[in-house]
């Protein structure tokens, strides 16, 4: 039992397929730790991909998105037709449509709360909409009521049924309601142009009952212009609050929105580093491994030189010399155990019968020499006896002859079977060499089926048998050899595969990376320009308001020319007054000559006649300056009306320059905005760009370990091919040496 | 007491005569849809009912702007009152000004307008309050869980605000001691439909997730999560699924013991709330509450019995 063992352990097999099994097990190691590590590693790259650069983008084109609202608000805001309203409006639905779209990208918890701001944010809109709506439709109505009347005011005036009706002053009224903003001077303003418009409704209604219908819906009814104007109010404010309260919700969206980036980008980071430390992880131990593992090729490859081909080598050196007959060969063999240890027994034990072959040889000679010897002896002794026996007896000759002739006989067939004995001994013992040179030489040569089939003689069978059992275990190691280098082959084409594909697949994730990396780039280019467009705008807001303040100082010269022309007019009134005062004079001159050229009767008559004239004329030019007068105060008034009008208008600017004002403010706001933003996204497109080169970086490595797992494969398929070298027949392969002897 | 004055309403819409000469228009959002033809026959029934015999029913079909041009008919023609089961919540201010301005009364059903909470003189929302709803299914499962395990929510169109309330229904749950053992183990937008719910669910299991609770926003959803679980050949019996809206398919798999919970949103309880509220307002009643919930109730196996044969 412990013999069996032991020649298990130090047997060929076992040092073989001990190697083979230390390679194979370190193949295994290897499939193992590069599956765990990819495995890490795809998780990690798949969360990337799947996970957290999806998440990046929609938090970064909710910001986007978030930035373009206010815009959409601002257009809200600015519209003055129906028409660019409702462009605005289906804008603006729009744009919330669409974030429902991105926020249904979110995990539901932050879909839901962002739903429901955007749904806040809707109702906000959807109610500015309609409250500019309201307020536009008023302002149209009252530009139409305004037109109307002012239609009505030229067909009419100056014709007798106008008469009694002042138009200016209507006119002038409708025009302060336009443009009040104070209630309580609205309510002033609009009575007063309700009695106006009643009366002259009701002057004209028998002989222009048409005109007199507009006039009266004017004053109450659809077309009411006090109605008008403040339902355009109440619209305008509430216009007003519904923005602030949208450009509020919209800040909170984009903080929102700026958080959800925040996490995103710390939540990309960190996977990031995880996957970089795992990559750095896996590099090392791919390197440990692959150190490991050629020490542990390299150690099989010693063992085996060392315990199988040297001592197989040095026996075939020393098996030929024996042929040669060189007995010395077989000196200095290192006992061994295992087949190479039986081998070298058994051709011990060879060259110890050749050894004794030759004693023997040589000591059949020593007998013959000392047969020869003796026989001399012989001879000189039966010379000698002759000698004596001649002298005696003469009968007993004869005898003597034939005995010595019989004795010589016997030495003589002895001798010559004793030689044919040696000669086919030796002639065994040549052709068992040349047969285990022979097959010596095959086997060196690699093959396998080089096993000794004819039968030794008796001594030497054993040899034959350990020569065939060394042959057959060989040619089993040869076998499992290859089968093992064919299994490793395998492997390692599955390493290469799989580090192949886990290249390929770190190729893919670097080329959305830096798809990725484009499209943000493009959103923050997009992001730019909203920052872009909204200083734009600003900066247009500005210039209205400088307009507006032009206008201002444009409306400020024209009062100071009213005045001018109004102080002129009092001039001429004091002029007029002095011709009037003159013509006075004269026609109480005129009077007077009258009166004496009565009294100078018949000869007086003629300067009567002259004095009538000059009274009449002076009559006419008193009426003349009384009309011019008259005219004079009515431009008067008129001038004050402009004066007054003018005035109104400069207030009113001041409000559109108010207005303005607001508007440029809540564009600045949203324009600091938009730049905080595109800011934003520019971080984030940095660290796009980083994470793109991180992956580039683990792509490149693991093109470098799939070019190291390459040659690992074309190392198997070397040594798959040295194996294959060694010829013999499958059956030489299984039958045994025993079933060959049996 | 919403309810109280509405049913003291009966008596004198009762009245033989009251309701002669009155002309209620309605408009359903589209009636392919189950629960809308359900609510449409309700209407239909309850008007009759009233005696109200000058009845223009209008179905929408979908279409969003035939609806809008419906009720700009209705006002032109000078009803005396509009019922409306609108198919976009944002159009609630458009209509509602609509009528404010003709001075015609509006009744919203079923969907709640845009500004259900801000809705002008002579209109009212009837509808239910969709916190119950949320509340009464997934208290429901907490109760059947003894308050422990793992539960994976279907949640329907981020756009409608039931969808929105029904999970917070379910997340204000789970901060409270009656689900505080529970974790959400998966969750995900299946938009109302089941063949949806029966993908999302699917994707769950064959990842190997499989809670101990499907909770749906509706039977539909719910249905979806059904066929996933017996596609992949799971045991029902460990599995609960329950959704909202009790639809007559719903109610046909809890009688196969296949659905364990669901509630039901009482269609013919809103239609009579809708036509009483029109009713009165039409006749200046200006008592009518603005806002109308008509009770969910929880539908079980054990409470099955109580219910009507259709919904």
């Amino acid at each position: 039992m412990t013999s069996l063992l032991t020649r298990t352990v130090s047997g060929l097999t076992f040092r073989i397929t001990g190697a083979i099994t230390l390679i194979a097990v370190m193949m295994a190691a290897a499939l193992l730790v590069a599956a765990l590590i990819l495995d890490s590693f795809s998780k990690e790259m798949d969360k990337l991909v799947d996970q957290d650069v999806p998440d990046l983008l929609s938090a970064a084109e909710i910001m986007a998105r978030s930035n373009a609202l206010p815009q959409g608000f601002a257009q809200l805001l600015m519209a003055t037709t129906q028409q660019e309203l409702e462009t605005a409006a289906t804008g603006a639905a729009d744009a919330l449509d669409a974030f429902f779209d991105v926020a249904r990208t979110r995990p539901p918890r932050q879909a839901i709360d962002l739903a429901d701001r955007l749904s806040a944010l809707k109702f906000g809109m959807l109610s500015l909409a309609m409250a500019r709506e309201d307020e536009i439709a008023a302002a149209d109505g009252f530009a139409e009521g305004l037109a109307t009347l002012s239609g009505i005011f030229v067909s009419l005036a100056g014709t007798e049924r106008a008469a009694g009706i002042d138009f200016t002053q209507m006119l002038s009224l409708a025009f302060q309601v336009s443009r009040s903003t104070d209630d309580a001077a609205l309510q002033l303003l609009g009575r007063q142009l309700q009695s106006q418009l009643d009366s002259a409704g009701f002057a004209l209604m028998v002989s222009d009952p048409a005109i007199s219908a507009d006039l009266l819906s004017l004053s109450e009814g659809e077309s009411d212009l006090l109605g008008l104007r403040r339902t355009e109010l109440a619209a305008r404010a509430e216009a007003h609050d519904q923005a602030s309260a949208a450009l509020l919700a919209v800040e909170r969206l984009g903080e929102g929105a700026a958080g959800l980036a925040r996490e995103a980008l710390e939540g990309l980071n960190s996977d990031a580093r995880i996957l970089q430390a795992d990559s750095a992880a896996a590099e090392r131990e791919l390197i440990t491994l692959g150190i490991v593992a050629f020490i542990i090729v390299l150690a099989a490859v010693v063992a085996t030189q060392r315990t199988i081909v040297r001592p197989l080598q040095s026996l075939i050196r020393r098996t030929r010399k024996l042929a040669d007959g060189d007995t010395a060969a077989m000196d200095g063999a290192r006992r061994r155990s295992g087949e190479i240890g039986d081998l070298t027994a058994a051709l011990t034990v060879f060259r110890d019968n050749i050894i004794s072959n030759r004693r023997l040889e040589e000591e059949a000679r020593r007998t013959a020499e000392a047969q020869e010897e003796q026989r001399r002896e012989a001879e000189k002794q039966k010379i000698e006896a002759e000698r004596a026996e001649m002298e005696r007896k003469a009968a007993q000759e004869r005898e003597a002859l034939e005995r010595d002739r019989a004795a010589q006989e016997e030495t003589q067939r002895r001798e010559a079977r004793e030689a044919a004995e040696r000669e086919a001994r030796q002639k065994e013992q040549q052709r068992v060499v040349s047969i285990l040179a022979d097959s010596l030489s095959r086997l060196a040569d690699g093959d396998l089926a080089a096993s000794i089939d004819t039968a030794f003689p008796e001594s030497y069978e054993a040899l034959r048998e350990n020569f065939n059992r060394t042959l057959s275990a060989l040619a089993r190691l040869v076998s499992v050899i290859r089968d093992s280098s064919g299994n490793i082959l395998a492997s390692s084409t599955e390493i290469s595969s799989v580090t192949g594909d886990l290249a390929r697949r770190t190729e893919k994730t670097a080329a959305t990376l830096e798809e990725t990396a484009a499209a943000v780039a493009q959103l923050t280019a997009s992001a730019s320009s909203a920052a872009e467009n909204s200083r734009a705008t600003e900066k247009a807001a500005q210039q209205a308001r400088s307009e507006a303040q032009a206008s201002q100082d444009i409306v400020r010269s024209t009062i100071a020319a009213m005045e001018a022309i109004s102080e002129s007019s009092d001039k001429i009134s004091r002029i007029i007054h002095v011709i009037d005062d003159i013509a006075f004079q004269t026609n109480l001159l005129a009077l007077n000559a009258g009166v004496e050229a009565a009294r100078a009767g018949e000869s007086g008559r003629g300067f009567a006649v002259v004095a009538s004239e000059v009274r009449a004329l002076a009559q006419r030019a008193s009426d003349a300056a009384r009309e011019i007068g008259t005219l004079i105060g009515q431009s008067n008034d008129n001038v004050a009306d402009g004066v007054s009008r003018v005035a109104q208008t400069g207030s009113a600017l001041d409000g559109i320059v108010g207005l303005i004002d607001n508007i440029a403010e809540n564009i600045s706001a949203l324009a600091t905005t938009a730049d905080e933003q595109s800011l934003s996204v520019k971080e984030i497109n940095t660290a796009t760009n980083q994470l793109d080169s991180v992956t580039q970086q683990n792509a490149a490595i693991f093109e470098e370990t799939s070019a190291s797992t390459m040659d690992l494969t074309r190392e198997a398929q070397i040594l798959s091919e040295e194996v294959a070298k060694f010829r013999g027949d499958a059956g030489a392969e299984e039958a045994g040496p025993d079933s060959r002897a049996a | 007491m919403t309810r109280f004055r509405l049913l003291m309403l009966v008596p004198v819409l009762l009245l033989p005569g009251f309701a002669a000469a009155q002309t209620v228009a309605v408009t359903m959002s589209n009636t392919d849809w189950t629960y809308t033809r359900n609510l449409a026959d309700h209407i239909a029934a309850a008007l009759d009912a009233e005696g109200v015999t000058d009845v223009t029913m209008m179905n929408a079909a979908g279409d969003r702007q035939a609806q809008l041009a419906a009720i700009g008919d209705f006002i032109a023609a000078d009803v005396d009152a509009i019922i409306a089961n609108l198919l976009a919540t944002d159009d609630g201010l458009r209509v509602s000004r609509m009528a404010a301005e003709a001075g015609i009364p509006l009744v919203y059903v079923n969907l709640e307008p845009i500004n259900g909470t801000a809705l002008p003189e002579g209109q009212s929302y009837v509808g239910s309050d969709e916190t119950e709803s949320g509340t009464l299914e997934f208290g429901f499962v907490c109760d059947r869980l003894e308050g422990e395990g793992s539960v994976s929510f279907l949640i329907g169109d981020l756009g409608s605000s039931a969808a929105r309330v029904r999970t917070q229904d379910y997340y204000a749950l789970l901060e409270t001691p009656r689900c505080a053992g529970i974790d959400v183990m998966d969750e995900g937008f299946a938009n109302w439909s089941r063949d949806e719910g029966q993908a999302l669910a699917a994707s769950w299991i064959e990842a190997g997730r499989v809670p101990d609770a499907f909770v749906a926003n509706n039977d539909d959803m719910a249905l979806g999560a059904l066929d996933a679980i017996q596609a992949a050949g799971l045991d029902k019996a460990e599995i609960l699924v329950t959704g909202i809206d009790a639809t007559e398919v719903a109610l046909r798999a809890m009688d196969d013991g296949l659905l364990d919970a669901t509630v039901l949103q009482n269609a013919g309880g809103q239609a009579a709330a809708a036509v009483e509220a029109a009713l009165a307002l039409a006749r200046g009643d200006a008592d009518v509450p603005r806002l109308i919930y008509v009770p969910f109730e929880l539908v079980t196996p054990a409470t099955r019995g109580d219910l009507p044969a259709t919904n």
